[in-house]
């Protein structure tokens, strides 16, 4: 019996970084995908009544996809070698979150106001985000590796997720963004993740 | 059924402790190889003693790989299973027997790398810089010069330029700057660590950090130490 438990909708959304976390370091885990119909009945019982939550062998319950994550990357070694290292992997990883609340939006909005919201999106708020990792990201070897240090970490696989999302919306979204572009190639062919997303759900 | 792989998987599992040690050798090879593992920790005496009385374990000891339906024990052992698998034990009986000799002497050079965090750092540092470094450097340097292949043996990767790279690494991380005499092993170290399979295997987070006081901790918890 696998020691983690991730229990999710049988959707990419929050939970999908972390599958890829946990098979970029190799590590089982029972993958749970739950049915909508199931939701309402499973809310309460949730630590904050939202999901993900991953639940580890002994009984401790965690919730908040990004706290996953972290605790993840760091159980198995992704997360950045020295604090300085995790805290500017957090720093990426935050100011994509950032955006949520308008990807939120995007997604619920009304037909009317959905064409809206999108640019304001793709001609505003993901320019302005990527123009910073762009340049944030030069300054490490110039953007020829990963996002933090010498290896992947977690940053790299949440960033992976939002611009894949992001460019099923838009292919062109990161078109004025080479060394993202690179990253983003980068990820999608370490052997780990190659593997992943070829077998994936 | 002793030595028999009872799970379904079809993905080879290393189990080891969340660390170097002797199971690095293997991860090294595994990456090597381009096969892909998972990977379970031992952080407590009973899964060892559980994995002693299911009869997985040979000799009672880690790492332990399951693959092809196989409980592989011993980790040289497992490292020549996988090098044969892959035709990356030499091609004829002469280049093999050179592979094999220099993995020992590999082996012997890694060797006073597993201390860290057992045995005091400046006992180990000096131990290096006075005996393992003037003794290997050199060796394999040369015939690295008269490889025109820059591989160790033959013309192509084999497991014995597998723990040689493992134990340059080491040697760059405890002691750095003690290749700058030596640019061949310097070349070596940097054309192996770039092929693609080996590169992903260093930058991903299967390759495992320095000994820490928590692994220590751990391994000694386990073992009764």
């Amino acid at each position: 019996m696998p020691k983690y438990k991730l229990i999710y909708f049988d959707i990419k959304g929050r939970a999908e970084p972390i599958r890829m976390g946990f098979a970029l370091a190799g590590q089982e885990f029972e993958d749970v995908r739950i049915k909508k119909e199931q939701w309402p009945e499973l809310k309460p019982k949730m630590p904050h009544q939202a999901l993900p939550v991953l639940e580890i062998e002994g009984g401790v319950v965690l919730s908040q996809s990004f706290a996953i994550g972290r605790y993840i990357a760091n159980e198995f070694g992704f997360a950045g070698k020295t604090n300085l290292e995790k805290a500017q992997a957090d720093m990426f990883c935050d100011a994509l979150n950032d955006l949520t609340p308008k990807l939120t939006e995007l997604f619920h909005a009304s037909d009317e106001k959905k064409a809206e919201v999108r640019k304001e999106l793709f001609e505003k708020l993901l320019p302005a985000a990527f123009t910073n990792m762009e340049r944030l990201f030069s300054k490490n070897k110039d953007g020829t590796g990963f996002l933090v240090g010498d290896g992947i970490t977690w940053a790299d696989i949440m960033f992976y997720n939002f611009a894949d999302g992001m460019e099923q919306i838009e292919p062109d979204v990161l078109k004025n963004f080479p060394k993202l572009q690179g990253l983003l190639e980068r990820v999608r062919n370490n052997p780990k993740i190659k593997e992943y997303i070829k077998n994936r759900k | 059924m002793e030595g028999q792989d009872s799970s379904n998987q079809s993905t080879a599992k290393l189990t080891y402790f969340n660390g170097r040690g002797l199971g690095e050798g293997v991860r090294f090879m595994l990456a090597a190889a381009g096969v892909p593992f998972m990977e379970s920790f031992v952080t407590e005496k009973e899964q060892l003693e559980k994995l002693r009385t299911d009869g997985k374990l040979t000799f009672m000891q880690l790492p332990l790989l399951e693959i092809d339906g196989l409980c592989l024990v011993q980790s040289r052992s497992i490292v020549r299973y996988l090098a044969r698998k892959h035709g990356m034990d030499g091609k004829t009986p002469e280049e093999k027997a050179r592979v094999d000799i220099l993995t020992e002497g590999g082996r012997d050079f890694m060797a006073s790398f597993d201390p860290p965090g057992f045995q005091s750092d400046e006992e180990i540092l000096v131990k290096i810089k006075t005996k393992t470094l003037p003794r290997y450097l050199p060796i394999f340097d040369k015939i690295l010069s008269s490889s025109s292949s820059g591989y160790l043996v033959g013309d192509s990767l084999t497991y014995a330029d597998m723990i040689l790279l493992e134990a340059l690494l080491n040697t760059e991380e405890f002691l750095p700057g003690s290749l700058k005499d030596f640019p061949k092993l310097q070349e070596f170290k940097d054309k192996i660590s770039s092929l693609p399979q080996i590169k992903a295997f260093l930058e991903g987070p299967q390759r495992k950090p320095k000994n820490t006081p928590e692994y220590v901790a751990n391994v000694k918890r386990v073992l009764d130490m």
